[in-house]
């Protein structure tokens, strides 16, 4: 049975592929197979459906929304994984998953939806994964590229294998490396097809993204290609060895591809994260008996690159009164996490807000900043004291001078765009 | 005449005030009265004017017109000139100047041909025209709310009249990490050297709104339009908004020209007077090196039309000063394939482009300039013969100090109606000859022909033509267009099912044609019934195609 749909799928894979269109030699196993194909494979109608069932079951967890449309007009859902209720995912550091791009990555559709199944049903169950999921946020788009899946089953429906192949490669057209003259089919401009404007769209207004992954087939040849920032390829080596994956040279030569707008323009992390399997054909996808396995590896690796976000905590303030009416408080700020609040990168863009130290229920006068003994002001903007960004682990020893009624309450909120929310509370005594 | 014209500008501009800045700009109109021009003009001329028919441009807030005579090609299959005035949201004079020959070409006297048309959006940023109209100055961003300074407020800390003399002018902070020191003409600063002092950075007048240590760093007015373009954009710059053609108004603009058979763009906007060939950048410029006869016809045509003194041809990022990304222009020709040129109405070869004897009214060094002070640079004191004959010296407001927010700056600079934009009294100096260069743009669009002769011997035809471009313009650019449109022309035999090709080839791919020049022959042998004759078609991207049929 999986053997039949490993060969319809391989042949369409082919056909997807620029082939010249042929039509399939009818064989009773083909037709055999198409029940079993839809079994492992989601159809467009039936992801609609499972997502929507995931949305229904798990909405503590699970918030289905659309991200935009294709083409040919259809939704393109996004899948927003968190503990819904509290603070607003917005604020949450967060990792996007991006699947079924091209041809190559089709079976990703399958795997994010098995992630999003899982995340959600596993939070139910263990306490430190809804934890996890209470300070982070994933946002999963599993079907960029719907239009390809419909060709796709439409074509496995009808028997024929005739497809239109796409005139843009949606992988070559982001902005960053775009290039009309060296690539024909990067598209007359960045973003001009729907699903890149779309997903460009939806990493510009979620500065909170921190990692933005992919799922390929197979891993490009690593280049030493082009110079990034020490930190931000030390903070990729830290983040993809573990996994397997690659980062930076991921995109050394993916001129207009997803991954190289993300970090190149927004400064987010990126990993690509290959998922080797048998391959039937040239371009063949993953029988259905395989697709557990990489299942298995996409959930690992999605809940460890969560677990490496960045996240800000806060000590408990030290308040001593220094005159009449005027504090001192002492605190620390800590980078919990194993990525830094802001690649090197996304600071020199300035894509994101400086992190800030928000104080309530006290003037503040002034602030500074600790370090070997030396103390050196931070700018004060009203109730809110400018901080940097902050490395992975690292902490910051902070001194805010505040005037107030002794016995007020004290409330000190640390705020980082992708660091997260962290807050302390304390009495001016 | 021009004496008289000066007398009369510097008495202006020695009274000026906040109310006489106004109208300095009176005879500049706000996009809604451009609009309701436009409007207008279709009613009276129904026959050669019309709305164009792209949904995108009006759904993006653009008015636009169509110019075109009757002729058997529908207007929007024609080879079509896009006309776009002030795409920089600054240059209300490129808005005049593309209303002016919007009126003129759809006068019933006006000489435009049947096979081209002119599509022509005056405003082609109508929020950053409209507000750099009533404030008489402007960055040329839209009304998109941007967070410059990325404190999570948009528009929060923007210019403000500190010292209530009516005018939102510049201001200068001394500032260790500065930019700038003055010049030996304090008009003018010049880039610090090491060494230098004291180094200044210079903002907008006003004071610190946001209380974040900096000055107008984050004013109202958004995305440039004309820098929101893909190529070589830079990606930091909030003026160049968040993605590559994330305004409406400028993915219309880049839509209509992939749409529209664009012969050529002409950008109407800046202050350098010149006409610039694309190139904001190094290998932009490059990449339009191939066409340079091309852009070397064109400045012969501005000279003619204009009287302006261009000697040769200038790429953007000389015209402009420095290396500028994302630009609107750029993009028209790279990818667009167009003809793609920047007429900036005003400047000093405008302004002032001759004059006898000087009289020098200079400020002269005055506190805060170091030792061995520079002299401007070139660019800055190519205006100085006009703001020191013509306005005598009367346009520029001395540095004076005050202390804002407890910081010593000085307030001072150029009074709106100066530089970016002329005196409403001298735009008609400015707009001179504009719409000739334009119609005769327009008239020398590329017009190809074809010579064909064919004999028959029994059921054998032999047939020969040539193609030739009757036109002034080459068929299309010299340099490859990046959307896949044929740099050259086509010329293909269509053959019905009764007729065999014997030998030649059925689609042939001539040589790019410049303006004037023909084909060599080609020459195909064909088995076809004596009944039918033989057709022949051909096409080049900026061309209407042309079909004839041949008997032998």
């Amino acid at each position: 049975m999986s053997g039949a749909l490993f060969t319809a799928l391989a042949a369409l894979a082919l056909a997807l592929q620029d082939a010249p269109p042929q039509d399939p030699p009818q064989t009773e196993q083909a037709v055999a197979g198409r029940e079993a194909e839809l079994e492992g494979y989601c159809s467009p109608q039936r992801l609609a459906l499972t997502l929507s069932e995931l949305a229904t079951k798990y909405p503590d967890f699970v918030r289905v929304e659309s991200l935009g449309k294709s083409v040919s007009g259809a939704e393109i859902p996004v899948l927003t994984i968190a503990r819904l209720e509290g603070e607003s995912p917005a604020e949450r550091p967060a990792l996007l998953l991006v699947a079924s791009v091209e041809a190559d990555d089709l079976f990703g559709t399958e795997l994010a939806v098995s992630v999003a199944r899982s995340l959600a049903a596993q939070a139910r169950r263990e306490e430190s994964l809804a934890a996890l999921l209470g300070r982070v946020v994933v946002y999963l788009v599993p079907c960029l590229n719907v239009d390809l899946r419909s060709q796709a089953f439409a074509a496995l429906e009808s028997g024929s294998l005739k497809l239109a192949p796409r005139k843009v490669d949606l992988d070559r057209n982001f902005p960053a490396g775009w290039d009309p003259l060296g690539e024909r089919s990067a598209g007359p401009y960045p973003l001009s097809e729907p699903e890149a404007r779309a997903l460009a769209e939806f990493v510009v207004a979620r500065p909170n993204i921190v990692v933005c992954t992919r799922w390929l087939s197979k891993q490009e040849e690593r280049l030493s290609g082009e110079t990034w920032p020490a930190a931000d390829q030390q903070a990729h080596e830290r983040l993809c060895a573990g996994l397997g994956a690659q980062g930076l040279e991921a995109i050394s030569r993916a001129g207009g591809s997803f991954l190289r707008f993300a970090y190149v323009e927004r400064g987010a992390f990126v990993c690509a994260l290959g998922f080797p399997f048998q391959r039937g054909g040239p371009l063949a996808l993953p029988q259905v008996a395989e697709l557990a396995g990489l299942r298995r590896k996409a959930l690992a690796s999605t809940v460890a690159l969560a677990r490496a976000l960045p996240r800000i905590e806060v000590s408990a303030p030290v308040v001593a009164e220094i005159g009449p009416g005027q504090w001192a408080i002492e605190l620390e700020l800590r980078n919990s996490g194993d990525l830094p609040t802001s690649s090197a990168l996304a600071t020199e863009l300035a894509v994101t807000r400086a992190p800030e130290l928000e104080v309530r229920g006290a003037r503040v006068v002034a602030a500074a900043l600790v370090s070997d003994g030396e103390a050196r002001s931070l700018a004060v903007r009203g109730e809110r004291v400018a901080l940097r960004e902050l490395g992975a682990g690292e902490r910051l020893a902070l001194r805010i001078f505040v005037s107030g009624e002794a016995g007020a309450p004290l409330r000190l909120s640390a705020l980082s765009a992708r660091g997260g929310r962290a807050q302390a509370d304390a009495a001016l005594r | 005449m021009h004496g008289r014209t000066s007398l009369t500008l510097l008495l202006a501009l020695c009274t000026a005030t906040a109310a006489d800045a106004q109208s300095m700009a009176s005879g500049y109109r706000a996009p809604a009265q451009v609009a309701e021009e436009l409007a207008a003009l279709v009613a009276a001329s129904p026959a050669r004017a019309r709305v164009p028919q792209f949904a995108p441009l009006a759904a993006a807030g653009l008015s636009a017109i169509e110019l075109a005579a009757p002729g058997e090609v529908e207007p929007r299959a024609r080879p079509t000139l896009l006309l776009l005035g002030g795409l920089d949201g600054v240059s209300l004079a490129g808005s005049e100047a593309a209303l002016a020959c919007a009126r003129a070409l759809a006068s019933d006297a006006s000489p435009l041909g049947s096979d081209v048309s002119v599509v022509v959006v005056p405003c082609a940023s109508p929020q950053a025209l409209e507000r750099y109209l009533a404030l008489g100055r402007g960055e040329g961003g839209d009304a998109t709310p941007v967070d410059r300074d990325r404190d999570g407020r948009s528009d929060e800390d923007g210019p403000d009249d500190v010292d209530g003399d009516g005018l939102v002018l510049s201001m200068l902070l001394e500032d260790p990490a500065g930019r700038w020191v003055l010049s030996d003409d304090e008009r003018f600063l010049v880039e610090a050297r090491a060494g230098d002092a004291p180094r200044l950075s210079l903002v907008p007048e006003g004071r610190d709104d946001d209380r974040d240590g900096a000055f107008n760093e984050d004013g109202p007015g958004g995305v440039v339009l004309e820098r929101n373009f893909p190529l070589e954009r830079p990606a930091a710059d909030p003026l160049a908004g968040p993605l590559p053609l994330s305004q409406p108004a400028a993915r219309a603009l880049a839509d209509f020209v992939l749409a529209r058979r664009v012969f050529a763009v002409v950008l109407l906007q800046g202050s350098h007077g010149w006409l610039a060939s694309p190139g904001g950048s190094e290998s932009i410029e490059r990449w339009a090196e191939p066409d340079r006869g091309l852009y070397e016809l064109c400045v012969r045509e501005l000279r003619s039309a204009t009287a302006r003194p261009q000697a040769d041809v200038l790429a953007l990022r000389a015209a402009r000063h420095g290396a500028v990304g994302g630009l609107a222009q750029d993009w028209f020709a790279v990818v667009g394939g167009a003809l793609s040129l920047e007429l900036a109405p005003w400047g000093p070869c405008v302004a002032e482009p001759t004059r006898g004897a000087t009289l020098d009214a200079r400020f002269r060094v005055t506190e805060g300039v170091g030792e061995g002070a520079r002299p401007p640079l070139e660019r800055d004191r190519r205006w100085t013969s006009y703001l020191d004959n013509v306005t005598g010296g009367s346009a520029f407001v001395a540095w004076t100090p005050h202390v804002v927010d407890g910081v010593r700056v000085r307030i001072g600079g150029w009074k709106p109606w100066t530089i970016e934009n002329p005196p409403a009294a001298e735009l008609p100096r400015a707009l001179a000859g504009i719409e000739r260069f334009v119609l005769a743009l327009a008239k020398g669009a590329p017009k190809l022909e074809l010579e064909a002769s064919a004999t028959r011997d029994g059921g054998i035809a032999t047939l020969r033509a040539r193609v030739r471009n009757a036109g002034r313009l080459p068929a299309s650019l010299a340099a490859s267009s990046a959307v896949g449109a044929a740099a050259s022309v086509t010329l293909e035999l269509l053959l019905e099912e009764d007729q065999q090709l014997l030998a030649g080839r059925e689609a042939d791919s001539l040589p790019r044609l410049v303006g004037g020049e023909a084909s060599a022959e080609r020459e195909w042998v064909v088995l076809a019934p004596a009944d039918k004759p033989l057709r022949l078609r051909v096409s080049a991207p900026w061309c209407n195609p042309l079909e004839r049929e041949v008997r032998p």
